[in-house]
């Protein structure tokens, strides 16, 4: 009982399309069946009885035309020629008759000379007319057809009349009942078949796609790639998984500049509340164009960038020509976005911002959903990255360089002397000097590398030891003695008699001064001068590196200490080197409590100064004199 | 016996290649930089210039720019090179018949590309 009306159920929902249409099909189908059967039956029936009568009718017209009237002359020939008719016309009854109502002739010889019988009279009695009628006779439902002609001769009016009953053969048609059942059937049921088997494949698609949507109606939005229908592939389904495909392309589409629209929306609601502030704060310029080329809104960020004066805020057109020809380009990239509203577009680019310094930045732009003719864009300043990436790369390059360098000509010597092609001693000598000194500058730069690397990860720490300044910077002037000579640069070291004990890390405080005197030969041209001195008092030592090399602009004076940076002057990246040499100076120096100073101008040689200060633990010069004596 | 001119602002290759050269009995000239290297092409019949590719006031990339379009010299070059785009440079030299050595770089496999590249230009 259940399964009745789980049934019933479910073919009142029409979740069994296919199933539930089919048997109502059939239904409809058996009661039109009977209907055209029938009908087809009768109208045949009508129409055959219909061709019958005609073809009585004439010929018994016919008959009544060639026949004599009955005298006792012509008597036998009529009565012959009575039997042939009926014989042959199916006629059942056939009689003639005079004015008198008397039987003149007759198939039944036994009627002539008897009056004409009642059943006749129900023809008309118009004497001159001819007259037709149908009647049913019998209980097996034939029927009969009653006809009377009068006899018409040469003009003279007939006085005799022929009274005519045939048989209508209708039941007798070729087909019955049952047989045109048979063949509407046979035909219909094809036809059937045939629709409702391309009915039921769409039915079939149909019914998927809804068991696949009633599945779990509340995570369509989440899914709708998921609504795809796999197996056979007919023109219902691919439809629909093509329109899943674009579904969820466009929900994708939609997230993404959700949060544009967001933007937009909130903006509208509360231009001049908290988040209108939060806007004109925020270190992202942020801009909404009209299609007339208006500017809708516009935060300070987006004005400096772009050049706009601070306090046009409202509806600036970019098409003025104070706005500057970078200005323009990027709000034509922007502008280009109104009509799409779900692609979001990012462009990498730079401008001459309004305090005249360059922006690198980058352009995110995409048109609002619920205002086609409006579009937001966000500008990022990516100026410190892009600068940060140039600086990395050119690192990269340069400390190549300056490995390969050293590098170069340790391999060199060494396949020198390992060639056996040269014996002076002097030269081998010379060679294995090249080698250590090549060695050396080497480690050095790899320990720069070193603590620009720990300076990178925070984790650069002092080994403290008891440091003698002076063997410190006697080696460091002896190490760079060699390339000073090759450039005639006068190698000066001026330090007093005695120097302090201080408290550091013996290994960083010489890279310290290898780094700052190997800068002040480097920059120093041919025949130049570099000084090294170091001064101490009671709180802090000294240590300078003067030269008369080629200056820096002083605009440069702290950039220098940056990583990776070095001057733009032209002079400077003559010569090669890695921007860490400096900011790893600065770093030890800082570390010891310390810091480094510069006195520069362009042409006019440097001066940098390393001070730092004695702790408790440092013995001063004073102390160190007084323990001497 | 060649006559070569050595390009190179590192003191120590200067010295290490004409320590080979000469012992190869060819006649070494020395230059600093690309501008020193000009004055000497200048002035004297050079065979074969071997250069360093940075160097200070003119690089060794105008240097050969300078040789062969103002210059109007075909003398083989030999380039060294510690940079590390050498691809790029190899691709930016091509045109120009220039052989390109990467630094570190061995002696004797440049004094063998040397003698050969004379032996090809006839001055072996």
């Amino acid at each position: 009982m259940t399964s009745i009306t789980n049934k019933l159920k479910k073919f009142w929902r029409a979740e069994e399309v296919p199933r539930s249409i089919g048997l109502l099909f059939v239904l409809v189908y058996v009661v039109a069946l009977s209907g055209v059967s029938i009908s087809a039956h009768n109208s045949l029936r009508v129409m055959e009885a219909s061709h019958q009568i005609d073809t009585h009718n004439s010929c018994l017209q016919m008959l009544a035309d060639i026949l004599p009237p009955v005298t006792e002359a012509s008597f036998p020939q009529v009565q012959t020629a009575l039997k042939h008719f009926a014989a042959s016309r199916q006629c059942t009854e056939l009689r003639i008759y005079d004015n008198s109502q008397s039987i003149v002739a007759s198939l039944v010889p036994e009627e002539i000379g008897q009056p004409l019988r009642v059943r006749d009279q129900t023809l008309t009695q118009t004497p001159q007319a001819v007259a037709f009628s149908v009647a049913e006779s019998g209980s097996d439902g034939t029927r009969e057809q009653l006809a009377r002609v009068p006899m018409l001769k040469s003009g003279v009016p007939a006085s005799q009349y022929i009274d005519a009953v045939f048989s209508l053969a209708g039941n007798h048609s070729r087909y019955t009942l049952p047989t045109w059942m048979l063949i509407i059937a046979l035909a219909g049921t094809a036809a059937f078949l045939l629709v409702y088997h391309q009915l039921r494949r769409h039915f079939h698609s149909y019914s998927r796609i809804a068991e696949n949507l009633l599945r779990d109606p509340d995570s369509i939005e989440r899914r709708i790639s998921e609504l795809r229908i796999g197996g056979e592939q007919d023109q219902v389904t691919s439809c629909w998984n093509k329109l899943i495909a674009v579904t969820a392309e466009l929900q994708e589409e939609v997230s993404r500049s959700t949060a544009s629209e967001e933007l937009f929306n909130a903006l509208s609601k509360s231009k001049t509340g908290e988040l209108a502030e939060a806007m004109a704060t925020v270190p992202v310029g942020i801009i909404l164009f009209t299609d007339d080329r208006n500017t809708l809104y516009s935060n300070a960020m987006s004005r400096r960038i772009m050049g706009w004066p601070r306090d046009q805020q409202l509806n600036p057109s970019f098409t003025e020509d104070t706005v500057s020809e970078d200005g323009k380009r990027i709000c034509e990239f922007i502008i280009g976005h109104i009509d799409n509203p779900y692609r979001a577009t990012t462009v990498d680019t730079q401008i001459e911002g309004g305090d005249g310094s360059f922006y690198s930045i980058k352009v995110v732009s995409t048109g609002t959903h619920q205002r086609s003719s409006r579009c937001v864009a966000i500008i990022l300043d990516v100026s410190q990255q892009v600068r940060a990436d140039k600086a990395r790369e050119e690192f990269v390059s340069q400390v190549t360089h300056e490995l390969r360098t050293p590098l170069t000509n340790i391999r060199a010597y060494t396949e020198t002397l390992s060639s056996g092609m040269f014996d002076d001693p002097k030269v081998i000598n010379d060679c294995y000097n090249v080698i250590t000194k090549e060695t050396r500058r080497l480690s050095r730069l790899i320990e720069d590398i070193l603590s620009i690397s720990q300076l990178e990860v925070g984790t650069m720490q002092l080994v403290l030891d008891n440091v003698e300044l002076m063997p410190l910077l006697s080696e460091s002037v002896r190490d760079v003695r060699g390339i000073a000579e090759s450039k005639n640069i006068d190698l000066q070291l001026d330090l007093p008699p005695k120097l302090p004990t201080i408290q550091g890390d013996r290994d960083k405080l010489a890279v310290v001064v290898n780094n700052l005197i190997g800068n002040a030969i480097k920059y120093t041209p041919n025949g130049g001068q570099v000084c090294l001195s170091c001064k101490a008092t009671e709180e802090a030592i000294g240590i300078s590196v003067r030269d008369t090399g080629i200056g820096i602009d002083p605009k440069d004076h702290v950039r220098i200490f940056e990583k990776f940076q070095r001057s733009d002057d032209e002079l400077v990246r003559a010569e090669t080197g890695t921007g860490i040499g400096l900011t790893t100076a600065q770093e030890v120096v800082n570390q010891h409590g310390g810091s480094i100073s510069v006195v520069s101008k362009r042409g006019e040689g440097s001066t940098f100064t390393a001070t730092i200060p004695l702790t408790k633990n440092t013995r001063s010069a004073q102390e160190l004199t007084t323990a001497a004596e | 016996m060649a006559r070569i001119l050595v390009a190179e602002d590192d003191a120590h290759v200067i010295r290490l290649m004409s320590m080979w050269l000469t012992r190869s009995g060819h006649d070494v000239h020395e230059a600093r930089n690309g501008n020193e290297a000009k004055a000497i092409l200048t002035d004297h019949e050079i065979d074969l210039l071997v250069t360093d590719v940075n160097m200070p006031q003119c690089d060794g990339i105008q240097l050969i720019q300078w040789l062969r379009n103002e210059a109007n010299s075909e003398i083989p070059v030999i380039t060294l090179s510690a940079r590390c785009d050498q691809a790029k440079l190899t691709e930016h030299l091509a045109s120009v018949n220039v052989t390109i050595h990467a630094k570190p770089f061995s002696p004797s496999r440049l004094s063998a590309e040397i003698e050969q590249k004379l032996l090809a230009a006839g001055k072996a």
